[in-house]
């Protein structure tokens, strides 16, 4: 089996992305579910790397002329989602903090009136 | 008693220079101040503090928009009816309370204070400002001569209808938004602005973010 450049940097990345979610769990940023998620995400990330053929019936499905197109789409969509929920929660966060410290202020000033 | 009726609501952040200078004026034409810092890091709360005037402090830096609503929850708490907001950069006169006052007893819902253009307007600002202002007005469907200024009276029925989202330099921008969705009755007044530091106030940066949310006001 050849293996091509981009193919060890993938696998490289992966496992770089395994370990960086080992030590989020370990700071406990990820509970066991979520540690388990990534772990399984990224091993079908390699599994993919290594065996692009075992997307091929998908691929011919859905139009794509190679399955490296197929994986950039789905990464696009993918990174889309993510922006525009890490957008949501920013803003849900910020309202929040907003909130909290008005209120805070506001009660402080009013009780030591 | 109707004319006490107020509270003059100032937001500060790192204003050690100026927000002494500003508050002694604004002392002399009125006691009710409400000062807001929004979570200053240098000495403007321990200035304000020792002109004896009242302060609500954020712990945090919010922004503008969120230290005026503060203000004006606290002002309306305190049973007041009508709110005037200055900035406490020394940017705006005092004097000019007095007009924004009669106003709004007369019936208007805000009254807007409106900069006049003087030879000491720093240049970028009057080019900015103009561009600005055309952009708002074209896009809102107004004729408001300084949708910026930061120095306005409003009543609390006109709050209740216009309570802002906005928590930065865009304030200005949803107020004057909000006004005329709810064709509440406005007018302006003209002041005379004091240009200390070209390079403070609404940022390069703060314009276009104005600009990128006029539409957003628009159709909001």
């Amino acid at each position: 089996m050849n293996i091509l450049g981009v193919q060890i940097i993938g696998i490289l990345f992966s496992i770089f992305m395994v370990y960086v979610s080992f030590l989020n769990w370990k700071k406990k940023d990820l509970n066991n579910l979520e540690m388990l998620f990534w772990i399984f995400l990224w091993t079908c990330f390699i599994i993919i790397i290594l065996f692009p053929n075992i997307l091929q019936g998908l691929t011919k499905i859905l139009f794509f002329a190679r399955t490296m197109d197929l994986l950039m789409i789905a990464a696009f969509i993918i990174l889309t989602i993510i922006g525009y929920s890490n957008y949501i929660s920013n803003k849900k966060i910020e309202k929040k903090i907003e909130k909290m410290v008005r209120n805070q202020a506001i009660k402080k000033y009013l009780k030591n009136k | 008693m109707s004319r006490q009726n107020y509270f003059v609501v100032v937001p500060v952040y790192n204003e050690q220079e100026r927000v002494g200078i500003f508050l002694k004026k604004l002392k002399k034409i009125t006691k009710r101040i409400l000062v807001v810092d929004d979570g200053s890091e240098d000495r403007s709360a321990e200035i304000v503090n020792r002109l004896k005037i009242p302060i609500i402090r954020h712990s945090i830096n919010l922004g503008k928009g969120a230290a005026m609503k503060t203000g004006a929850e606290v002002a309306w708490k305190l049973g007041t009816k009508r709110i005037v907001f200055m900035d406490g950069d020394d940017q705006h006169d005092p004097k000019i309370l007095p007009a924004i006052l009669k106003k709004l007893d007369s019936g208007y819902d805000l009254v807007f204070a409106a900069r006049t253009i003087s030879t000491k307007t720093p240049l970028a600002r009057y080019l900015g400002n103009r561009i600005g202002v055309y952009l708002i007005n074209l896009f809102l469907g107004i004729n408001r001569s300084d949708p910026f200024c930061g120095c306005f009276g409003m009543t609390k029925r006109a709050y209740d209808r216009i309570v802002w989202d906005s928590s930065n330099y865009n304030v200005e921008t949803e107020i004057t938004a909000k006004t005329i969705k709810n064709k509440l009755k406005y007018s302006e007044v003209p002041i005379s602005a004091i240009y200390h530091d070209k390079y403070k106030g609404i940022t390069i940066l703060d314009a276009l973010k104005i600009m990128i949310n006029i539409p957003k006001y628009r159709f909001q």
